[in-house]
């Protein structure tokens, strides 16, 4: 048996006792195919990966083949990792023209993948390991490639439970489900891991006879709030580093029409998909949304959670109080009222000599649209037993939201650098790429294909990722 | 056959190869010790590579999967003079001290050689071949494919683990179809 000193000193140029510690000081570098693991040499065209990566991925025996042979084989045996990519394909319900596609491959590709008879390229095999929510560095090396076996499995539940999720859905949450996993992973790398959201205790209390359930959400709301340390007039000026503050994953996505968003249990983590299309291209419904799924994964049992949690646009965007799911008005209250303190919202209104520019007071002070700002104003009211003089459907203003609201909300959503970054990779992921490879974590090859690009595009953006992404110097 | 003398036949097959790519110093950063450099090439486990049928053989097969080393493989390495060949794990290889099992540079005494690889036989003339070594690597998919080219002109029925371009060097698992 080698000692580790030994290996370590072989492999990556630096002896320690600590392969780790070896690895992340070390500038070599290893390159991958579907079968096997090398060091780096000109040429190569495989996945590039540092030495951290490698090590992390494959062990440092494999890596000490790799010095003794030139090359470590890595597959665990010679049906993968074909086999996992078409047991996860089929137990999503997808069809390989539909994968294919989005993943930029052919179907006869996709078949010679699954078949295994020969080695493709990894690179198209990361693709489709993207879009099932695999585990990319496991591809080949475990069997199952680390499939979160019940995300299949959660959305067939919801399929079969009367709300049929079209292929575009699945595939949609599928690739949503890898993005958050992914992110989770690397912010664990980067030692940014902050499971704030566990320290929030479920409840299954929905109100009864003489408490309602729109009651019990504005309590949640209340005590999230004074837990997040917020003000009782303090607006939420961006849902979207909130929940970044709470260690949730944030995945905003081109999701199917009637989808506004949902909660997916990945790993042990909670992630919240926000569908940037359709009726949520408004931020401030957006906000909203991701409010409503914040209220679910803050306090809805667990039991409940394990489960994917999908919600219509139709379900969120009604008078709480007319909805006839308690737990789906317990999250639409909380949503409200969490955005919009209900005591603070009937104090700002009433501030007004104008209704119209009150509703606008509102929306603009609160972000909240303006089918919510006047269910809210209205209802607020009528709970505090505080009369309003105003028919507020009848009061009309501008239901654009501001500048400066679109500006925190969307952050990379409208203008990215690098154009072929899908929507659903941009933001707190993006941010979590590329500081993972400045950093040397992640290669730049890994980094250009998370953010579905090539190493060239990506290097060459690379300064302005940094700068949109609000980085800052490293070190910092 | 024994390791220092090459038959004519042998000889004449891998002549286009050997005048084709250079013999080369072994990569010494893959070295681990002085006694992977001892030239082991007069003992009766390392025999010459001759036109099949093979004279020195034992059935086997590569590895199925990330485990081991499938069984009895076997080194070669193609020299100015010579193609020796052994089993990697027999009592030879376990001679060597701190690796435990052969080393290409075992077949060389550590001097120049062309190309060096891992090899199963299916039968006495039926043979898995690859490139895998850390110091006599091939240096090129076309070198691989003449040392193929060579060993199938010396009658073989040779399955080839080939190149991958996404390493940028030999492959060392098979699979169905070759690259």
């Amino acid at each position: 048996m080698t000692d580790t000193l030994v290996m370590t000193s072989r492999i990556f140029g630096i002896e320690s006792r600590d392969p780790e510690e070896a690895a992340s000081r070390s500038s070599v570098l290893f390159v991958r195919d579907q079968d096997h693991v090398a060091f780096f040499r000109d040429g190569a065209t495989g996945r590039v990966l540092t030495a951290l990566e490698a090590l992390n991925a494959f062990g440092l025996k494999k890596l000490h083949e790799a010095w003794d042979y030139g090359a470590a084989v890595i597959v665990s045996d010679s049906e993968e990792p074909g086999a996992s990519i078409r047991h996860q394909r089929e137990a999503l319900g997808l069809d390989q023209e539909r994968l294919a596609i989005a993943a930029g491959t052919t179907p006869a590709v996709l078949d010679r993948i699954e078949c295994g008879k020969s080695r493709e390229s990894i690179h198209v095999i990361e693709r489709l390991a993207q879009y099932l929510a695999l585990d990319d560095t496991s591809l080949s090396v475990v069997r199952g490639a680390n499939a979160d076996s019940q995300l299949a499995v959660r959305l067939k539940e919801y399929s079969s439970g009367g709300s049929k999720l079209s292929p575009a859905a699945v595939l949609a949450l599928s690739e949503a489900s890898w993005v958050a996993r992914t992110e989770a992973r690397l912010a664990s790398l980067l030692g940014q891991r902050d499971d704030r959201w566990r320290s929030f205790a479920p409840t299954d209390d929905l109100g009864d006879w003489y408490r309602p359930t729109w009651k019990v959400g504005y309590e949640l709301a209340a005590r999230t709030r004074s837990e997040l340390g917020l003000a009782e007039h303090d607006p939420i000026p961006s849902i979207r580093d909130l929940v970044g503050q709470l260690g949730v994953m944030l995945v905003q996505a081109a999701l199917p029409p009637s989808i506004a968003g949902a909660t997916v249990a990945v790993d042990s983590q909670r992630a919240i998909v926000v569908n940037t299309t359709g009726a949520n291209s408004n931020p401030w419904i957006r906000r909203a949304t991701v409010a409503h799924e914040l209220g679910h994964l803050l306090w809805d049992p667990t039991e409940r959670l394990n489960h994917l949690k999908v919600d219509q646009y139709g379900e969120l965007d009604q008078d709480y109080s007319h909805e006839s799911d308690l737990v789906e008005a317990r999250a639409n209250a909380f949503a409200i009222a969490f955005l919009a303190p209900p005591q603070s919202v009937i104090s700002l209104f009433s501030s007004f000599v104008d209704p119209r520019a009150g509703l606008r007071g509102v929306m603009e002070s609160f972000g909240i649209s303006k089918t919510a700002a006047r269910h809210h104003i209205a209802n607020a009211h009528q709970n505090a037993g505080v009369p309003l003089r105003y028919d507020l459907h009848a009061v009309h203003c501008n239901s654009a939201a501001s500048h400066d609201w679109a500006v925190r909300e969307n952050m990379t959503l409208d203008w990215f650098p690098i154009q072929s970054t899908p929507t659903s990779r941009r933001g707190s992921f993006a941010a979590r790429v590329v500081d993972a490879e400045r950093r040397g974590l992640i290669s730049s090859s890994t980094a250009a294909s998370y953010l579905d690009s090539d190493v060239d595009t990506f290097e060459a953006n690379r300064d302005a990722l940094v700068d949109v992404l609000d980085l800052g110097p490293l070190g910092a | 056959m024994p390791c220092e003398v090459e038959d004519e036949r042998m000889t004449g097959c891998l002549a286009q190869y050997r005048a084709a790519w250079s013999a080369r110093a072994y990569d010494a950063r893959r070295v681990g010790g002085e006694d992977e450099l001892r030239d082991v090439t007069q003992d009766p486990e390392v025999a010459a590579f001759q036109v099949a049928p093979a004279g020195q053989w034992t059935q086997g097969a590569p590895p199925v999967g990330t485990f081991g080393d499938g069984e009895g493989k076997f080194l070669w390495v193609i020299r100015a003079d010579v193609m020796p060949y052994a089993k990697e794990d027999g009592p030879l290889g376990a001679s060597i001290a701190g690796r435990g099992r052969l080393a290409h540079t075992n077949l060389t005494g550590g001097a120049d050689a062309h190309c060096g690889g891992e090899l199963w036989f299916q039968s006495e003339s039926c043979v898995w071949l690859t490139g895998g070594s850390g110091r006599y690597p091939p240096r090129s998919r076309e070198e691989l494919e003449a040392v193929v080219a060579a060993v199938r002109k010396a009658g073989y029925d040779v399955r080839s683990a080939g190149w991958s371009d996404e390493l940028g060097g030999p492959a060392r698992y098979f699979r169905e179809e070759a690259a």
